[in-house]
């Protein structure tokens, strides 16, 4: 048999395709890359580059750094073991026993997914303590510190409330995915043997849930770790977040950005390791092997189930309508209509130039990040060499935390209009110009959040790959249908619109890595927006309303038809 | 060896009734099968022994002691689930080793007792191996010896074989056998397959609908259907409806049916004239060619279609009225059939099964 005329000529093209996207995921992970020569320089105010261990040093002896780096560790720590606590105690049940209103309370408890801890920081600040810690987060003059008064007490266990009020439902999630995967058998066989429920549930279903649970711990200690919404709104400076912005917009200098970031980094990647360690190894489920046995909860565990629920929603619903009452208003006995005047003002703020702005900038922001995040997929997809397995490189995103990714975009242009002056490369020096993140649509802010949302889309299309069926391409084929509607047939081809239009509404609504490019009003998305406006409380309340209704129509959609484990989608 | 006694027992799942008055003795020592299709109850039924599930109405009793309202750890029942249910985080010696764990038995000890156990059911190269990587009979071999090392009063094994290829059958039947005949404990096996559960219970009982139906030896229940079910479960059978016309001199039944006048025996005793009834017969009951054994069953029949089965031939009748009748054949008895030749079939009396009632199945037309 001949070989067709032109196929050198295709690997060629295919191989230039597979390089320019090796190359262009390579870009997007190198600010992170360059958060280490970054550490390294120094810039002097005549703008002498020099390689200095000097802001290393300063860094490592800098009591007050290591305070915060303390500080962030401690929170991201107990708001992951509550959140771990409660969400496996959600998951298991809302799991695999039905009873009355399951799939409604279900429903609400996932609902505090689609806030921003900031939101929800603000909404409990708003509820717990409005008139001392309300003027207190307005004034925002007297940084809190921890241990100083009591109201600083609060404000650290707000910061841990909001945190685990979103946390939570992630383990759940990821509780209820892989439960659905765990034989009732194992318990029954451990009963007969005589283990109690308890003591079954301890020894022979935990460790088999553990490592898949973990992986989603993982990602909770470092997203809690590094969040920078609630600190900011609570006004927590302690805390390593709030450092990383108050950094950027000030600016510090590159060097002291980037061991920010590094520090950051290395924690996150530390406290993953660590959470993955206590994981352990995942467990080989043979999925063809379950018994299945879905039965009715008795009326009392029923009713002690529904009893929880409604614990767990009252916890996480409080910031929401510590929102509502923002939005509208608080009842002042002296002022009647005050919630009318305040209605008015978030109206107004609603409608106002500046709330477009940066309606319009995350909207920009949404559809651009999808795009090129679809577009890189399909390539690497389509050309990689072993489309199985997707790229480690992608992976590799997503342990690293929105905000350091940010934050190395932001120090990107410093580092190479360094280096292109050490070194005299006048392109380097224009291209970190070009590069500024002041610039409107910033190619840095795009770069960094597709490089945050690339493993949610990478991860849903393998999951659709695994749910392909080859056969039923064979079967349309031998009736006659056309390549590509039998390869339509066979499924799984890619994310899905639903993953998409999550994808959108996720990296419209996000803080991070955005908060950490400094960016000014006029390209500000409404992440960035509520947390620097949020002084303005109702104002900041209705974006946050905003940004929870685009998430759930996105959460909604994500989730119609599928049953997989929906915490991956957060884990950017 | 204990004697289990289960008596009306009522289980229901969100209302619906997976078991319904099912009443069951098994002997000390016995080797007990209860066959019944899927859904009919059986796993339910080993489930409220073992102390899985609570009992809504009945009692279960071992050796004459009310157990149901024990805990399982109390009811020592080793029980094989259908999908072995090894769990997937712990090698083969800590999951046969679990139940010794919980009784509180000491490390060394406990090694010592499952290596034993292994090797009694052959797996002793195992012990380290973790359950993903072994072979369905070496995972069934685990769930054996997980159950048999606590050494239970009852040891029930649900549909054991199921999951096994057809070639590794034989194997572990011959496994089970043996060690049944080693430790003489009380054994039941659920079971959906009858030719298992004929060539190796000691007695069988057929579960319909969460009724037991019929209880008895093998034989007894492969020859005489209590009903029509049981009939057309453990086996092919013609089901031919008539109604009782009376009996002969040696106190057999006469039925009217559409192949004529056929004698055999009830299995609910005597039935009075009129009663409309179904006839069953065996295949293999019925006789071709010239040779009819005396005072049997004859009816003129002309063969319609014949199906090589390897050792037997499948032969379909036409009987009088058209009727359908399978019967089979050994190949040396049926080397001179052809296809369209009249013939006269026979069948003895004690072959011919009478069961009150007519079946509403479709094989009142063969």
């Amino acid at each position: 048999m001949s070989q067709p005329r032109n196929r050198p000529l295709r690997q060629v093209a295919a191989g230039l395709v597979r390089g320019a996207v090796a190359l262009t995921l390579l870009a997007l992970v190198l600010p992170v890359l360059f958060l280490i020569p970054g550490a390294l320089i120094s810039v002097s105010p005549s703008g002498t580059v020099r390689p200095t261990l000097f802001p290393i040093a300063v860094a490592v002896f800098d009591p007050f750094l290591w305070i915060c780096v303390r500080n962030s560790a401690i929170v991201a720590f107990l708001s992951s073991a509550i959140a771990l606590g409660i969400g496996v105690s959600l998951g298991r049940i809302v799991g695999p026993q039905r009873f009355w209103g399951r799939p409604l309370f279900a429903a609400l408890s996932w609902v505090p997914l689609a806030a921003l801890p900031g939101f929800l920081a603000l909404g409990l600040a708003e509820i717990i303590s409005p008139h001392h810690l309300g003027q207190a987060l307005a004034r925002r003059t007297a940084p809190i510190v921890l241990g100083q008064t009591w109201e600083q007490w609060i404000a650290w266990a707000l910061l841990i409330w909001s945190n685990v009020a979103r946390s939570a439902p992630l383990i759940a999630l990821s509780t209820t995915a892989v439960l659905t995967r765990v034989d009732p058998d194992w318990t029954d066989a451990g009963r007969v043997l005589g283990a109690s429920k308890r003591r079954a549930w301890r020894q022979l279903v935990w460790p088999i849930i553990r490592p898949e649970v973990a992986r989603m711990l993982a990602a909770v200690f470092a997203f809690t770790l590094l969040d920078p919404t609630a600190p900011i709104v609570l006004g927590l400076r302690r805390t390593l977040p709030f450092q990383i912005v108050d950094a950027v917009t000030r600016p510090e200098p590159t060097a002291r950005l980037a061991i920010l970031g590094l520090i950051s980094l290395g924690t996150a990647l530390l406290g993953r390791a660590l959470v993955r360690w206590w994981g352990g190894p995942r467990v080989d489920i043979d999925q063809l092997d379950r018994a299945d046995r879905p039965v009715s909860a008795v009326w009392w565990r029923a009713t002690l189930r529904i009893l929880v629920l409604l614990l767990w929603l009252a916890f996480s619903w409080l910031p929401l309508i510590g929102l509502g009452q923002i939005v509208l208003g608080r009842f002042e006995p002296d002022s009647e209509r005050a919630w009318v005047v305040s209605l008015a003002s978030v109206v107004y703020a609603v409608i106002d130039a500046d709330t477009r702005t940066l309606w319009m900038n995350s909207l920009f922001l949404g559809a651009a990040t999808t795009l090129i995040c679809v577009i890189l997929n399909q390539l690497q997809r389509a050309f990689a060499f072993n489309p199985d397995r997707p790229s480690l490189l992608i992976l590799g995103f997503e342990r690293t935390p929105p905000l350091v990714l940010g934050l190395a975009s932001a120090i990107l242009p410093g580092v190479l209009f360094a280096a292109g002056s050490k070194l005299h490369i006048p392109a380097l020096v224009h291209l970190a110009t070009w590069l500024n993140p002041v610039r409107w649509p910033s190619v840095l802010l795009i770069a960094a959040t597709v490089a945050s949302r690339l493993p949610t889309i990478t991860r849903a299309t393998d999951r659709a790959r695994l749910r392909s069926r080859p056969e039923r391409y064979d079967a349309a084929i031998s009736l006659g249908a056309s390549r590509r509607h039998a390869r339509r047939l066979q499924g799984g081809r890619g994310a899905g619109l639903g993953v998409l239009i999550l994808t959108f509404t996720l990296a419209a609504t996000s803080a991070a890595p955005a908060i950490a490019l400094g960016l000014t009003s006029r390209s500000r998305p409404v992440g960035v927006g509520f947390v620097i406006g949020c002084v303005d409380h109702p104002r900041a309340a209705a974006l946050a309303f905003g940004a929870i209704a685009l998430n759930l129509i996105g959460l909604v959609a994500a989730r119609r038809g599928r049953s997989g484990p929906a915490g991956d989608w957060f884990r950017g | 060896m204990i004697r289990v006694t289960i008596e009306s027992l009522v289980k229901r799942y969100d209302r619906v009734p997976a078991l319904d008055g099912a009443s069951l003795e098994i002997r000390p020592g016995e080797l007990s099968f209860l066959l019944g299709p899927s859904g009919s109850g059986k796993t339910t039924l080993a489930r409220l022994v073992a102390g899985l599930e609570p009992v809504e109405e009945g009692e279960i009793y071992f050796d004459g002691r009310v157990i149901h309202t024990l805990p399982a750890l109390e009811r020592k029942v080793g029980l094989v689930f259908q999908n072995e249910a090894l769990w997937p985080h712990l090698n083969v010696l800590d999951n046969v080793g679990y139940g010794l764990k919980m009784r509180g038995i000491g490390r060394r000890e406990r090694k010592t007792r499952v290596i034993e156990i292994l090797g009694m059911v052959g797996i002793d190269s195992l012990a380290q191996k973790m359950p993903s990587v072994l072979a369905p009979i070496q995972k069934l071999r685990v769930a054996l010896a997980r159950a048999l090392v606590i050494e239970p009063q009852l040891l029930i094994l649900d549909d054991p074989l199921a999951r096994l290829e057809p070639r590794a059958r034989p194997e572990f039947r011959d496994e089970l056998r043996r060690l049944h005949a080693e430790t003489e404990m009380t054994t039941l096996v659920l079971s959906s397959d009858p030719r298992e559960a004929l060539a190796m219970a000691e007695r069988l009982a057929v579960i319909d609908l969460g009724h037991i139906v019929q209880v008895g030896p093998p034989g007894e229940v492969y020859n005489r259907p209590a009903s029509a079910f049981v009939a057309r479960f453990l086996g092919a059978a013609n089901l031919i409806q008539g109604q009782v016309e009376g009996t002969d001199a040696r106190g057999d039944i006469v039925v009217k049916t559409p192949l004529g006048r056929l004698i055999g025996q009830s299995t609910a005793g005597p039935l009075p004239t009129g009663t409309p009834v179904t006839v069953a017969i065996r295949p293999e009951s019925i006789g071709l060619g010239p040779s009819v054994p005396p005072g049997a069953n004859r009816f003129a029949a002309t063969l319609e279609r014949q199906t090589f089965l390897g050792e037997v031939r499948q032969v379909n009748l036409r009987g009088p009225g058209d009727w359908p009748v399978s019967a089979l054949a050994l190949q040396s008895q049926s080397a001179g059939l052809r296809e369209g030749q009249s013939l006269t079939a026979s069948v003895p009396p004690e072959f011919v099964v009478v069961l009150p009632g007519k079946y509403a199945g479709r094989a009142d037309r063969g």
